[in-house]
């Protein structure tokens, strides 16, 4: 036993597998909350520096693209414009006709604004840490979301003060979805490089490129509606039934700072 | 007092791992500096030298993973532990090609076991060849940076 004990590789597994029992009891929650409580604010400083020096050098490398874009955006946004006027008008007539039935106008959701202080430091998982936790109204579960009603992904780990968010290109992230313009629905699944995998899409149904996809809140788990991203790119074979889809996000999640946990 | 001010470095190496180090991503990849750091101090000061500090760092980025308890703790261990014996058994000298080498299998192993022990906890990791590629390649360079600076600190030919 007492060779065993000098074995350093043998005593740290030891230790290792101590930490994660303890873990698992819940004997360590009081030391992670402290430890975050008293590092957050150096986090939260480092991340935002980081980020403003690499928008930064983002903004030298696509100066060029900039005037180019300017136009694009004028343009998106004339288009834009129009639509919310559009949108607003069929607001006031979905509500005169809910009145006109009897039902229930439904009401705005409670958002939890949350700074993201971390992020995970392997390639191997997409994780956020940010600064809300139980004792906020976080629960495991929460749908995260960017402005604009953007689905981020969704709370993994719920502590105290802070929580862990698991993206949804995270490669364990699944979430059923469904394109907004056909109302083809399949399973939204994370992946290594920066898009995302749109599976189990029935090969009759055709698919275009710039679609939007949205979440069709047929798990549960994500309420309905959520924007995720567009269809870039189809991939379709000539055996099976399904084909499959790659959707670029709608938010840059290298640029996020803040996001909102929807309570549930 | 050297423990203390080693424990505050590793520290703020762990936060500068999980704030800033993602902005260093090419191709989708981060650099893996808390990683290189470890392997880097295992093969100057050995691993019974070292084996508290990495307990410290894995728990640490334990904390900030998304990944189950404890899986990079024993990531590490494993790894550093791996590169340290076939250091001190196979090879008579730290040389430059040694260490690449060392460092190059310590990320490897490191990698594997992650994938490999997630799959324990019903998790997707899955091995992506042109990733991990691109991760030791990157690792490497930051790694020769670190054993330069580390071999000038320790005075060690």
């Amino acid at each position: 036993m007492k060779k065993i004990l000098h074995n350093s590789f043998i005593f740290s597994l030891l230790i290792i597998f101590c930490f994660i029992f303890l873990n698992y009891l819940g004997a360590l929650q009081v030391p992670k909350n402290i430890f975050f409580k008293s590092t957050s604010v150096v986090q939260k400083t480092i991340y935002i520096f980081s980020l403003e020096i690499s928008d930064f050098f983002r903004f030298f490398s696509s100066i060029n693209n900039i005037k180019k874009e300017n136009a694009n955006l004028k343009q998106q946004n004339t288009k834009l414009l129009g639509e919310i006027v559009k949108f607003n008008e069929t607001e006031q007539e979905n509500e005169f006709f809910r009145q006109q039935m009897g039902l229930e106008i439904s009401g705005a959701e409670q958002l939890i604004l949350a700074d993201i202080i971390g992020q995970d430091s392997s390639n191997l998982g997409r994780y956020f840490l940010i600064n809300k936790g139980i004792k906020h109204g976080v629960v495991k579960k929460s749908v995260v979301i960017t402005s604009g009603n953007i689905l981020v992904g969704q709370v993994s780990e719920a502590d105290d003060y802070f929580s862990k968010v698991q993206l949804i290109t995270d490669t364990n992230c699944r979430v059923s979805a469904r394109i907004q313009e056909s109302g083809v629905v399949g399973l939204i699944i994370g992946n290594y490089e920066s898009n995302l995998i749109f599976d189990l899409l029935p090969r009759e149904q055709e698919i275009a490129l710039e679609q939007t996809v949205v979440t069709s809140g047929i798990s549960g788990l994500f309420p309905s509606g959520l924007f995720i991203g567009k269809i870039q790119k189809v991939i379709s074979s000539d055996v099976g039934i399904l084909q499959k889809a790659e959707v670029i996000p709608l938010v840059d999640f290298s640029k996020l700072q803040k996001v909102f946990i929807i309570k549930k | 007092m050297k423990v203390i001010l080693t424990v505050l470095f590793f520290l703020l190496a762990v936060i500068l791992q999980t704030t800033s180090v993602s902005f260093l991503a090419i191709f989708g990849v981060i650099p893996n500096l808390v990683l290189i750091m470890v392997l880097v101090m295992v093969l100057l000061k050995g691993f019974d030298k070292s084996w508290k500090y990495i307990i410290l760092i894995g728990f640490l980025l334990d904390l900030f993973s998304g990944l189950p308890f404890g899986l990079i703790s024993l990531g590490l261990v494993s790894s550093s532990y791996l590169i340290d014996s076939l250091n001190r058994n196979v090879f008579s000298a730290v040389k430059f090609w040694i260490m690449s080498g060392l460092v190059a299998l310590g990320i490897l192993v490191y990698n594997l076991f992650l994938i490999g022990s997630a799959r324990f906890f019903n998790l997707d990791l899955f091995l992506n060849l042109r990733y991990l590629i691109i991760e030791i390649i990157y690792d490497l360079l930051f790694a020769f940076i670190f054993f330069y600076v580390a071999k000038k600190i320790f005075h060690k030919k």
